[in-house]
């Protein structure tokens, strides 16, 4: 309540250009809701998010499964992981544009581009940290390889690959978002980015609402979930979001 | 009767295992001729860096020995198996398992369906003293807790061989006394499988075996085996008899030397 009031107050002491009040917000809220673009922007981005976050969540469990048990595929990939994984990816969504056209492919190909590789690294990483005293356990009840990889490496991966998960969809939402800015005839970012154009800066801040909001109702969504398929974790969350 | 008895569960034959460490071979075992009978609970003792851990995991393959051989029931041991069960010094419990799922994990691996294998661990979840945590995973149990369930998750695949490396070395003091008692309370109870137990504790080698057997340090030779006559079942306060004081007297004897040279070498 009191971040909505300093809002309210610097809204109505900057310029309009700068910040909007949140009554301005809301009306723009209704303007877009009544003309049918918000809901058309929504389901837009909506889309091209989900499926460019699916792709690279299966496609970067794969890849970082494959990575971590072939020691082949793990000296093939490695260097450009480690190239990329830091690399600012979202800079080359232009060219993403360019080669695929204006519409879905581009956006869904810039979205797994930017999320693909937390998952990948994560993935990889959960396997490789995995307990060897646990391992050795398993072998010593007479575990052969594939029971060991099913029975321990991914249990014990898989709280990495769900912060890994995470870490995709946030990257995947601005994925999104950017793609939209650079080539797109709707979604969230292509309103925000033809409000700034027009100056409507009631519109620009709805956008930027209603990604926080998703943003912020994932992250839940996502503490649930893992307290639901890793709940020996659930400890541990805990003890960290206390601090 | 007396010919089942007097079978052979585990036969050393000139076992011995060299490492190479930074170009150097470092013998850990030398030569060592051992044989445990059926249903015979044998423990290891000797001065830290002897070789009993490394024995142990030749015995269940998860190393192999340089030289010699190693048989259980008579047949050549290439690599771990089912028939045997390993407790280590850390509990190493599966954290995302419950304590029933890891006391039915080696079930499992034998390809018992669930529930039938639910049904084949009760009995040594209760036998652990642990009914009514079925339900629990590790890190909602105390370190005796855990080192309980893993017994039972040891004991429930009915072992023919169970080998433990000191189990109960993490645990405070009072708790690994009652945690000896358990474990032959534990052992009478079930199949009685036959176990080979180390420890660098002589008086729970004495409590809990029917034979101790001394190894020296570096190489691991064996020393002495030193039968143990106390009548079972047992319990604590025979270790507060003038008998079992002797029979851990002459054991220290033993390894007094080896026990002080091997602290002078770890500190220079």
């Amino acid at each position: 309540m009191l971040g909505l009031a300093a809002w309210e107050f610097a809204a109505h002491h900057t310029s309009q250009l700068v910040m909007a009040p949140l009554e301005t917000i809301w009306s723009s809220f209704f303007t877009q809701l009544h003309s049918g673009a918000l809901g058309l922007d929504v389901a837009t981005t909506f889309e091209g998010f989900v499926i460019g976050v699916a792709i690279a969540s299966v496609g970067g469990i794969l890849i970082g499964l494959l990575m971590a048990t072939n020691d082949l595929a793990f000296d093939l990939l490695d260097p450009w992981i480690s190239a990329l994984r830091s690399t600012p990816l979202i800079t080359i969504a232009p060219l993403f544009i360019v080669a695929l056209g204006i519409g879905l492919t581009a956006k869904v190909a810039v979205v797994t581009l930017v999320a693909i590789f937390p998952v990948i690294i994560n993935t990889a990483d959960g396997i490789r940290t995995a307990d060897r005293g646990l391992i050795e356990a398993a072998y010593a009840f007479g575990a052969r390889r594939r029971d060991v990889f099913i029975r321990v490496l991914i249990p014990s991966a898989l709280p990495f690959i769900i912060s890994g998960l995470r870490l995709a969809i946030t990257f995947g939402l601005i994925g999104e978002v950017v793609a939209e800015f650079f080539g797109s005839r709707a979604g969230i970012g292509y309103m925000v980015f033809q409000a700034a154009q027009t100056f409507d800066t009631g519109t620009v801040f709805l956008g930027v609402f209603i990604l926080a909001a998703v943003g912020v109702i994932i992250t839940k969504l996502m503490y649930r979930a893992e307290r639901r398929i890793a709940p020996w974790r659930s400890f541990d969350v805990n003890a960290t979001r206390r601090t | 009767m007396i010919v089942a008895e007097h079978a052979v569960k585990l036969e050393l034959a000139d076992v011995s295992k060299t490492y190479e460490r930074k170009g150097q071979a470092v013998e850990v075992l030398d030569r060592v001729n051992f044989s445990i009978y059926e249903g015979e609970f044998v423990a290891i003792v000797g001065a830290s860096g002897c070789g009993k851990t490394t024995l142990l995991r030749i015995v269940d393959g998860l190393e192999s020995a340089s030289m010699g051989a190693v048989r259980i029931g008579g047949k050549l041991v290439s690599g771990p198996g089912r028939d045997r069960g390993f407790v280590f010094q850390q509990d190493n419990l599966f954290p995302w398992r419950t304590v029933m799922r890891n006391v039915t994990f080696g079930l499992e691996l034998q390809g018992v369906k669930v529930k039938d294998a639910r049904e084949a661990a009760q009995p040594y979840i209760d036998l652990v003293q642990l009914s009514g945590f079925e339900n629990h995973y590790p890190h909602e149990l105390s370190g005796g807790m855990r080192q309980r369930a893993n017994l039972a998750r040891a004991f429930a695949i009915k072992p023919e061989l169970l080998l433990m490396d000191e189990p109960f070395a993490a645990l405070d003091a009072q708790t690994r006394e009652l945690m000896q008692d358990e474990l032959l309370k534990i052992w009478e109870r079930s199949s009685k499988s036959t176990i080979v137990f180390i420890t660098h504790q002589i008086d729970e080698a004495v409590f809990l075996a029917d034979r101790v057997v001394v190894l020296t340090s570096r190489p691991g030779r064996i020393r002495e085996v030193v039968p143990i006559e106390f009548g079972r079942p047992r319990d604590l306060s025979l270790k507060r008899t003038p008998e079992f004081v002797a029979v851990i007297d002459h054991i220290w004897g033993l390894i007094e030397k080896e026990v002080k040279s091997a602290m002078i070498s770890r500190e220079e």
